[in-house]
């Protein structure tokens, strides 16, 4: 994306869709609009020069993660299973894949 | 027509192989148990595998163990440091709607990449080796196409895998399911990946024909069924050459690939990495530990039967093909020491016997008690080739001694067969009559003696004895001088 | 307690008050011998899990969700002897600076009613202004512990980064974020981290701390402690009165025996829209999970696919500005805009974090405003996403960094409370404590 190029609404429909959101056209319009400011404020970010610097990949101190020992633990299933809305005997219902 | 032959075709095939590490106890980030096939659905699962919000994961120490097992055996290279990502979609049976996996772009480092795994048809290069987290499992009433919804069962979600990657080196489909076969046989050599479990060893596959696209496939759920839909992509590409490139999913009922549309976020799974999880150290104290343990492999287990039991290399390299045979193989030749009678046994007829009945080696009933003693009865010289396979075929559905079977034919020696024609003499003295003056008769005792013997006897050696056994007869017979 | 947090029901400062489960926990109280918390009455954001008592996260689509299990803070202040007497109001799932975008409605400053809290741990906030909990927990992503303490006169600590365990806090930003107290006094604040640093076997990321105990670093001697104060954290949109405050503070400090010297934080403009866009980025995947299938909002309309009943149910259950992060996160990380967008931002994060590695090395603690403005009005800054935004400038470098930093109040205008904001190095909350406690002695303002 060169340039200030704005998000269209028609981009805002395409990352929605990825997101499993849905918009109605007038959210889509204003999105479009919000969005496409905030991404002028981001490309701030192309004043500064980061090459050869290395993205951060994580916080965690090195060395802390002590790994967690291969130990199985009596489950309690039931309460887990119970928050879901629709099930089918001890199955979760989903609607249909195609 | 000619034949077209698969080199002509261009045929390049890679595989992803996703194997569950079944010797872990745990999940891959919880502590519930790993023999979700044990369970009722949605019975091993908590807060973590079923992504419930707030939970984080922990990852298992002993899969860096295993993984890297993998890595040597695929002779991979393993860097000092490994990493996590998140590969995003949403999908019903992953409960989080990403899935923890290793990434090899963005700063992502899988445990291992850059190996590779001889096979008979040249050398096959494995890209990387990535762990990751299995999703549930989706069941439909009918078939995914008409069911109206699908039922998620999560036990299996979370489970251990890892994913290993080949380079389009596969030249056939044939080769494909080699490649298959000698990696699950090094998978159970190592000890991390039981391939006799369902669904433990699964494989995609990628083909494409020289100038055609790449195409993939996904759902298939054994090593006959990479073959076949392998085949089947094959013939569709000769016939639609270009093609697109495209996911297809293997219709195993229909046995056909169908294009596939079901995770349209395939174009972008926004990789990142995992904030919850730290980058893990791999020592190098550790490989040199791990290398040091390293059990033998299926090549070096079939260089070692050529050279100390003198089985052919063929018949080597198919006993060591499955750990379970080449294990059995070592413990009748531990009882009784005839390599070559059992290698051969094992090679042939017992893999004929299972394809026929359909079976797995790990269901053969006998033990390997059961073929030593016949085995040593053949050795012996007490049977000959063709009974002690006739023995074999008896023993191997009911999985049981041959020792009633040998009984039976011991009743065929020399002492036991002069009992039948003392027997067969005493119910036929007409006809025992008749044959010292009409030869033709002797015909009749022997048929006679064959019926007693359910035909197992030598027909030369029971006309020898009918024949002494009349002359001494009639010598006694005769009125003294 | 009870009687009067319905007395200042108009505050909206609780999602649930957890009334019944409370009387339960106090009678089955089996606190360990040398509880630290006994009968403190502590009120919990709404994103920090709690067995039996729902767990909104300020969304629609959780209003009905009540967890299995309690988050590794809850456990321990529990086992401290402290009751969880509600759940509190917040932006939905932390995104916000002003505890407006809630499904429950917005919270109301307690010091004037017609402004903001702040946000996200608005409720958290509120309620301890209020006298309606003795001491509060709330999260903190990009400020949402620090803004709402310092608009409501408050002391509101962001530990570092893996010193809270963050099992149990519902994720938005989790390379970011802790859970801390919210509380009226630096001793309170001190005394309740001492309570939730163990190291939690579940979260992989705690650290834990050892056995110092931060309560006894209160009081101490500042002199000769080395302060920086980074000219950046008073930029143009920095309220006067804010600023004057401030350095009458510092002043003070120095009189103190502190030394202090002006410095620069070079990257500070860049981290504010760096931190947006990591923030979105995870929380579009961390928020993946809320379809509605395992729990949750779920339409039971009859879907016509998997795919339908997901969209139909986020697209129900989520609010617009979550809606627009997830948006702007999905599009951050998409193959093509991954490396203008997340990946640069992550660069940009390795610079800021080295900036203020080497500040470190010349400083023991880095001084100046926690908000660049004073409470501002209900609705004033709701359609306007990038204006909200802005409101973090000051305080997202510390979760860009993983750094500790406080917000403690230290004066006031037109009866307003301002807070000062205090960062130190990883795991020297020791430092931030000493500071923090003089600030409190020297500064005019008393909570009421």
């Amino acid at each position: 994306m060169g340039g200030n190029e704005k998000l269209k609404p028609e981009k805002v429909r395409r990352y929605a869709n990825l997101s499993k959101i849905e918009l109605s056209p007038a959210e889509e319009e204003s999105l479009s609009n919000e969005l496409s400011m905030v991404l002028d404020y981001f490309r701030l970010l192309g004043e500064l020069d980061t090459s050869g610097v290395d993205p951060t990949l994580s916080l965690a101190v090195e060395g802390n993660d002590d790994l967690r020992e291969d130990k199985p633990v009596k489950c309690d299933p039931e309460d887990i299973l119970a928050l879901a809305p629709s099930r089918k005997g001890r199955f979760v219902k989903s609607p249909g894949i195609l | 027509m000619r034949q077209e032959l698969d080199s002509d075709l261009g045929i390049k095939i890679g595989l992803e192989v996703h194997c569950q590490i079944t010797s872990l106890r745990t999940k891959l980030f919880c502590s519930c148990p790993s023999n979700y096939r044990d369970y009722e659905p949605n019975s091993v699962i908590c807060e973590i595998c079923m992504g419930l919000p707030g939970s984080l994961p922990r990852l298992n120490a002993k899969v860096i163990e295993s993984a890297l097992k993998i890595a040597l055996a695929l002779n991979c290279e393993i860097p000092p440091v490994t990493n996590f990502f998140r590969k995003n979609y949403f999908y019903p049976d992953t409960p989080k709607n990403f899935q923890i996996t290793q990434y090899d772009k963005a700063g992502g480092v899988p445990i291992a990449h850059n190996g590779f795994l001889d096979s008979w048809q040249g050398r096959v290069r494995i890209r990387r080796i990535q762990i990751e987290e299995d999703p549930g499992k989706l069941s439909y009433d009918g078939n995914i196409v008409t069911s109206p919804y699908a039922l998620v069962d999560y036990n299996r979600a979370g489970i251990a895998l890892t994913e290993i990657v080949t380079e389009p080196d596969l030249k056939n489909p044939r080769h494909a399911r080699e490649f298959l076969f000698k990696l699950r046989s090094i998978l159970e050599h190592i000890g991390v990946s039981d391939g006799s479990l369902e669904g433990a060893i699964r494989a995609d596959a990628n083909i494409s024909l020289a100038g055609g696209k790449r195409v993939e496939i996904k759902n298939v759920s054994s090593f006959k069924e990479v073959d076949r839909a392998l085949n089947f992509e094959i013939t569709r590409q000769k016939r639609l050459p270009g093609g697109v490139m495209e996911t297809r999913h293997w219709d195993e009922v229909r046995r056909v690939t169908v294009t596939l549309r079901v995770k349209e976020e395939e174009e972008g799974y926004r990789y990142f990495p995992e904030p919850d999880l730290s980058p893990v150290t791999v020592s190098r104290d550790l490989i040199d530990r791990l290398k040091a343990i390293m059990p033998e492999l299926p090549d070096q287990r079939r260089a070692r039967f050529v050279n100390e039991f003198k089985v052919s290399d063929e018949v080597a390299k198919i006993i060591t093909s499955e750990k379970a045979m080449a294990d059995f193989f070592e413990e009748v030749i531990l009882l009784q020491y005839s390599p070559k009678i059992i290698g051969g046994w094992l090679a042939v007829d017992i893999p004929g016997y299972l394809k026929r009945r359909g079976l797995d080696f790990k269901e053969i009933g006998i033990n390997p008690s059961h073929l030593a003693e016949l085995a040593k009865e053949l050795a012996d010289g007490k049977i000959n080739d063709n009974v002690a396979k006739s023995i074999l075929m008896k023993i191997l559905p009911v999985g049981e001694s041959p020792r009633k079977y040998l009984e039976i034919e011991n009743e065929m020696d020399e002492p036991s067969l002069r009992e039948i024609v003392t027997r067969v003499f005493a119910r036929n003295s007409g006809a025992v009559e008749e044959a010292r003056h009409d030869p033709r008769v002797i015909d009749f005792l022997i048929g006679q003696g064959m019926k007693e013997t359910r035909g197992r006897a030598d027909h030369a050696l029971l006309r020898k004895l009918i024949s002494e056994k009349l002359s001494q007869e009639s010598r006694s017979n005769q009125p003294k001088p | 307690m009870f009687d009067e947090i319905r007395n200042k029901v108009a505050l909206n400062a609780y999602i649930t008050v957890s009334k019944d489960q409370a009387r339960v926990q106090a009678e089955k109280a089996d606190p360990k011998r040398d509880a630290r918390l006994t009968s403190v009455a502590i009120a919990v954001k709404d994103n920090i899990s709690t067995a039996g008592i729902r767990t909104t996260c300020g969304s629609k689509l959780l209003e009905d969700y009540v967890p299995t299990y309690d988050a590794g803070v809850v456990s321990q202040i529990v086992d401290e002897g402290a009751i969880v007497v509600g759940k509190t109001n917040m932006d939905e799932f932390g995104m916000g600076s002003s505890t407006e975008f809630s499904a429950f409605g917005p919270t109301r400053n307690p010091y004037d009613e017609s402004r903001v809290p702040g946000g996200s741990s608005g409720g958290s906030a509120a309620a301890v202004a209020a006298g309606i909990a003795d001491v509060a927990l709330g999260s903190d992503t990009g400020g949402s512990i620090r803004c709402p303490a310092s608009f409501c006169g408050l002391v509101g600590l962001k530990p570092t980064y893996g010193l809270v365990s963050r099992f149990g806090l519902v994720a938005y930003g989790n390379s970011l974020e802790q859970i801390g107290p919210i509380t009226k006094t630096v001793r309170e604040t001190a005394l309740l981290l001492d309570c939730i640093t163990q190291k939690d076997p579940r979260d992989a990321t705690s650290v834990g701390k050892g056995k110092a105990q931060y309560i006894e670093e209160l009081d101490a001697d500042i002199d000769g402690i080395r302060i920086g104060i980074p000219s950046d954290f008073f930029g143009p949109g920095t309220d006067g009165r804010v600023t004057k405050s401030v350095w009458k503070t510092i002043h003070a400090l120095e009189e103190e025996g502190a030394l202090v010297e002006e410095t620069q934080v070079k990257s500070l403009k860049y981290s504010l829209p760096a931190y947006y866009i990591i923030a979105m980025s995870e929380a579009s995947s961390n928020l993946a999970r809320f379809d509605g299938l395992r729990y949750g909002l779920q339409d039971k309309k009859g879907a016509r696919d998997w795919s339908s009943l997901f969209i139909r149910d986020r697209s129900d259950g989520f609010g617009s500005e979550v809606k627009r992060r997830i948006i702007m996160g999905t599009f951050a990380l998409s193959a093509g805009y991954i490396d203008e967008f997340y990946l640069k931002a992550q660069r940009v994060r390795t610079i800021i974090r080295s900036e203020f590695e080497k500040l470190f090395k010349r400083f023991d603690a880095l001084i100046g405003p926690t908000m660049p403005t004073l409470p501002f009005k209900v609705g004033e800054k709701t359609s306007d996403p990038l204006a909200m935004y802005m409101t973090d400038i000051d305080t997202v470098p510390a979760n860009m960094a993983g750094l500790p930093a406080i917000s403690v109040p230290c004066g006031s205008a037109d009866s307003l409370p301002i807070g000062l904001q205090i960062m130190a190095p990883p795991f020297r909350e020791d430092i931030i404590f000493k500071i923090g406690s003089m600030v409190e002695k020297i500064s005019s303002w008393r909570s009421s």
